[in-house]
């Protein structure tokens, strides 16, 4: 259902707020929606990568990254996104996991930020949209 | 009528996205949504759809590993977030290739482009037979003398019991086009009229005289469906 009035509302400006007026189209209650179920998935596809990372699996640390950075894409995380496609590469090109250190605690780093940044964009969504609690 | 679909795809999210289009076009039905390769054979070997989306990696086999396997030849919109797949999607024939997140406009798009092929196939069923054009020749081939055929890179060869006739096409495009009750593909490279099959040895299939491999991924649906008791 496209939301009459929506215009009102800007994505944060942390965001890729360009993508996401085009994937939603100011269904912002579907965007509510689909913000919600990126922190419901995300602890559980990040800790694929981390159960990959630590059992030393290049493979499986590949797929897994490939995971999480499609869900980064829903919801306008772009900067994040292109962080683990270059993760997602590299995992292609190495053959030892220490190669990858720092670049996986790199996007550690980054994935917590941006979690933050998407529960604090939820909230946004959800006065807008008059579902707070 | 409404195309009739499937998704595979292990994202409930990316999933989720796509029903939503589907439902908004008005022009798709979603029979069902499957988080992995085996599943969607599953249902694929029962039902018949029109259109899959299929994601390419997926835990366990991968979305080509389907096309591999599947019995029959459905249109397939690849969604996926990697781009290095193009050429594996043009090798496979796909319609579409959706990069996710993709937005509405695009996938009506993709549903165009799908609404435009299924025209063409339809003006061309139910018929008992098909012209090939060989050199600057158009040869009627009647179904029933069909005994396979054998994909040769961008040309196929139709084997009958008097000639062989080489054309250029895929084994892809005639499976679309052959009658489905009459002509199963058993391999990546070879369709064969089941009528004609005189013997099974191991993963050979003999056709008066001629030997015709069974992809393993095949297997199943050559045995399911020769009448064996």
């Amino acid at each position: 259902m496209i939301k009459s009035g929506s215009n009102s509302f800007a994505f944060s400006a942390e965001l890729d707020s360009g993508l996401l007026n085009d994937l939603y189209e100011g269904d912002l209650e579907y965007a509510e929606v689909v913000f919600k179920d990126f922190l419901k998935y995300l602890p559980d596809y990040f800790a694929e990568i981390e159960v990959a990372y630590k059992g030393k699996h290049i493979t499986e640390l590949r797929k897994a990254v490939h995971k999480c950075k499609t869900l980064m894409g829903f919801v306008g995380l772009s900067g994040i996104q292109a962080a683990y496609q270059a993760l997602e590469k590299k995992c292609e090109q190495s053959k030892e996991i220490d190669e990858l250190e720092a670049d996986y605690k790199d996007l550690k780093k980054q994935t917590e930020s941006g979690k933050k940044i998407i529960i604090t964009e939820l909230d946004r969504l959800k006065d807008f949209n008059g579902t707070k609690k | 009528m409404k195309i009739k679909s499937i998704i595979v795809e292990d994202i409930p999210v990316a999933a989720d996205f796509l029903r939503k289009f589907c439902e908004r076009s008005g022009k798709v039905d979603v029979l069902g949504h499957f988080l992995n390769v085996e599943d969607a054979l599953g249902f694929l070997n029962q039902h018949v759809v029109d259109l899959i989306f299929l994601d390419v990696e997926m835990p366990g086999a991968t979305g080509f590993d389907l096309l591999d396997r599947i019995s029959y030849s459905p249109k397939v919109i690849l969604t996926t977030s990697k781009t290095e797949y193009a050429f594996d999607a043009f090798q496979y024939n796909v319609a579409d290739y959706l990069k996710k997140p993709f937005t509405y406009q695009r996938f009506l798009e993709s549903i165009q482009k799908i609404e435009g092929t299924n025209e063409i196939s339809a003006a061309k069923v139910d018929q008992d037979h098909l012209f090939i054009k060989v050199d600057t020749k158009l040869i009627k081939l009647q179904n029933t003398d069909i005994l396979f055929v054998e994909s040769m890179g961008d040309y196929v060869k139709f084997v009958t019991p008097s000639k062989k006739y080489v054309t250029l096409n895929t084994i892809k495009n005639l499976e679309e086009k052959l009658d489905k009750a009459t002509f199963l593909k058993v391999h990546r490279s070879y369709l064969v009229n089941l009528t004609k099959i005189d013997d099974l040895d191991g993963n050979i299939l003999l056709i008066q005289g001629n030997q015709v491999p069974i992809s393993k991924g095949h297997r199943d649906e050559v045995l399911k469906r020769l009448n064996i008791i």
